[in-house]
């Protein structure tokens, strides 16, 4: 490869040793330079960025990686910064700004898969240009349908690698992580009930979180860990309840007559916010994590808003609204604004505060993809088949 | 971890003074599920699958070596009331013309509907005490999944307190919320979306 004889062998070996240093596949840059989540203006503009001297399966997860994140890969005329690079025996790449050929990064990666290698330098690229944390070597759960069943499977944040998490041979859905994606929660019908499960993913031991007479779902986790948030109808209607996260210490938080659903956390722990029907339509709420008055989430502008995910930064609130067509929408905590993104539905924050995962239908059929929301790409998870759902970010 | 203390204190505080399932603090107009019971104790509901490894949650990367998912051991997880319920033959077809629809987005039983209610009632009082009801509740596509399975259980439940109204005791009525899991129309359009925003009754009798 005659871009690769080009790195001099005096980077190669200091970058090397860096990589080794770092261990493994994970070595990035992001260990020893703070990160600064800035949103400014540009955040929004789609930024066109060449690569060379790649090929395969490492430049089609470089493409990926950085189209999620409001990046086109581009000609190298066209673009604005410039990754060359290789990827002979393991992964290198040089990160140069086009215009004033300032490198802004040089690395070789080991360890791991090529694949993993490729992430890591996506992460890199997307840190030294988005000043944004990375999510390339992130994983999603999700919902997938075949037949009249579906189940719980597990995947790459790019729909690679996706493996079965259960084998219920009957309805399981509403996938939720427990923070540091050891954990999953779930609801399935497998004892004729929709009943909450956790499932330890590492020894693979399951037991059951609420098993109550009606329905029993929408299990959130709180960000520390110790308290799920769910929906069960045992006192009659739909109601929003807390426990301890294996499921004692049951609190019931709403006595609504209609139902309440799909709970998400605020990243303090402190708040919940849900769907109610209320007042006939569904509407978004909040309510205190111990208990209290429900409070009326202002979304101006748009309707019937359900399935809200609360930003891990604590800026956001993404949900979906119904005004004739399902959209994405992120209200902006600090401002009150609600942007409308985007046709879809369900969508979940991913660990950088950046991107939303999502459902969209095309052709009858549910599609995941991914929403960046400051620039409103969206890019199609194209290694989940059709038909999957609820998919949910591990952050 | 001093909050989350104090949130357990406050909940067990709340679970000592009122006790059961929170009954007290229910609305008037509806009945709560009685026989509920929980089962964290018990074994997992296994068998559970291997599938070759799945890993440690985020630890993807390819350096890390993925761990095999253990078997669950075969759960037995007992349960009041729906364990009864398990050991009941369910009808599907008995009232199958009696199935009840829904408006978009609403769980009111129409007027037009109730006479149907009223039927699978009178059934219900003339039937042998101890058949009983499942009610299954259902929505159409449209909309995200776990809104619809409570709107679906929502649907169920205001079936079911249609019939206790009329007279039917509620420990005779279990209700299931398939959310827009179940269509029995695949179809796109308002037609099939009509169809699918049912309620239906399944006669449950118990097993010879």
């Amino acid at each position: 490869m005659s871009i690769a004889n080009t790195l001099s062998n005096k980077i190669l070996s200091a970058v090397l040793l860096a990589g080794i240093l770092l261990g493994g596949a994970r070595a990035s840059g992001q260990n020893d330079q703070p990160l600064v989540i800035e949103r400014t203006a540009d955040q929004s503009e789609v930024i066109p960025i060449n690569l060379s001297g790649f090929s395969g399966e490492v430049l089609s997860t470089l493409k990926f990686d950085l189209e999620a994140v409001g990046f086109q890969v581009k000609s190298a005329e066209a673009s604005k910064y410039q990754v060359t690079g290789a990827n002979d025996s393991h992964v290198e790449g040089r990160l140069t700004v086009s215009a004033s050929k300032t490198e802004l990064l040089a690395k070789a990666y080991q360890g791991g898969s090529m694949r993993t290698q490729a992430h890591a330098l996506a992460d890199d690229i997307i840190a030294a240009i988005r000043h944004c944390k990375g999510v390339a070597q992130t994983r999603i759960a999700y919902k997938g349908v075949t037949g009249d069943t579906s189940e719980i499977y597990l995947a790459d944040y790019d729909g690679n690698k996706p493996v079965a998490v259960t084998s219920d041979h009957t309805i399981v859905a509403a996938p939720a992580w427990a923070p540091g994606g050891k954990m999953l929660y779930y609801t399935s019908y497998k004892l004729g009930n929709p009943d909450i499960y956790s499932h330890d993913l590492s020894t693979g031991a399951r037991k059951i979180v609420a098993r109550y007479t009606g329905l029993n779902t929408s299990a959130a986790i709180s960000p520390d860990g110790q308290h799920v948030a769910m929906i069960l109808s045992k006192a009659g209607s739909p109601d929003l309840y807390v426990g301890n996260v294996d499921g004692t210490n049951l609190k019931q938080l709403t006595t609504t007559k209609e139902d309440e659903s799909s709970p998400c956390w605020s990243p303090d722990g402190k708040t919940i916010c849900f769907t109610s029907r209320m007042n006939g339509r569904p509407q978004l709420f909040t309510i205190p994590a111990g208990g209290g008055a429900m409070k009326r989430l202002s979304t101006a502008g748009v309707l019937n808003t359900t399935e809200a995910d609360w930003s891990p930064d604590g800026q956001f609130i993404a949900f979906t609204a119904n005004m004739g067509s399902f959209q994405i929408c992120v209200l902006e905590l600090k401002t009150g604004t609600v942007k409308t993104l985007t046709a879809g539905e369900d969508p979940s924050w991913g660990p950088n505060s950046r991107t939303l995962i999502f459902n969209r239908r095309v052709g009858g059929k549910n599609i995941v993809s991914l929403l960046d929301v400051p620039t409103k790409q969206v890019k199609d998870i194209a290694q989940i088949s059709a038909n999957c759902s609820q998919a949910c970010w591990a952050r | 971890m001093k909050r989350s203390i104090l949130l357990n204190l406050l909940v067990l505080g709340l679970v000592v003074t009122i006790g059961g399932f929170g009954c007290k603090t229910k609305p008037k107009g509806l009945t709560p599920i009685t026989g509920s019971k929980i089962s964290t104790t018990g074994p997992g509901a296994g068998p559970f699958v291997n599938q070759g490894g799945v890993g440690t949650g985020l630890d993807n990367a390819g350096g890390v070596k993925p761990t095999d998912l253990a078997k669950g051991p075969e759960g037995q997880t007992a349960l009041g009331t729906m364990d009864t319920f398990e050991n009941f033959n369910a009808d599907r077809e008995i009232f199958k013309a009696f199935t009840v629809y829904f408006e978009f987005d609403r769980s009111t039983v129409k007027e037009g509907e109730r006479s149907k209610v009223e039927a699978v009632a009178a059934h219900l009082k003339t039937a042998p005490a101890d058949n009983a009801l499942l009610i299954e509740g259902h929505c159409d596509e449209r909309g995200t999944e776990e809104y619809n399975r409570a709107l679906g259980e929502r649907r169920a439940l205001a079936l079911r307190e249609y019939l206790i109204n009329l007279g039917i005791g509620a420990e005779r009525i279990r209700t299931i919320s398939y959310g827009k899991d179940k269509a029995v129309d695949k179809g796109h359009d308002d037609a099939a979306w009509s169809k699918n925003r049912r309620g239906e009754f399944l006669l449950l009798t118990p097993k010879k």
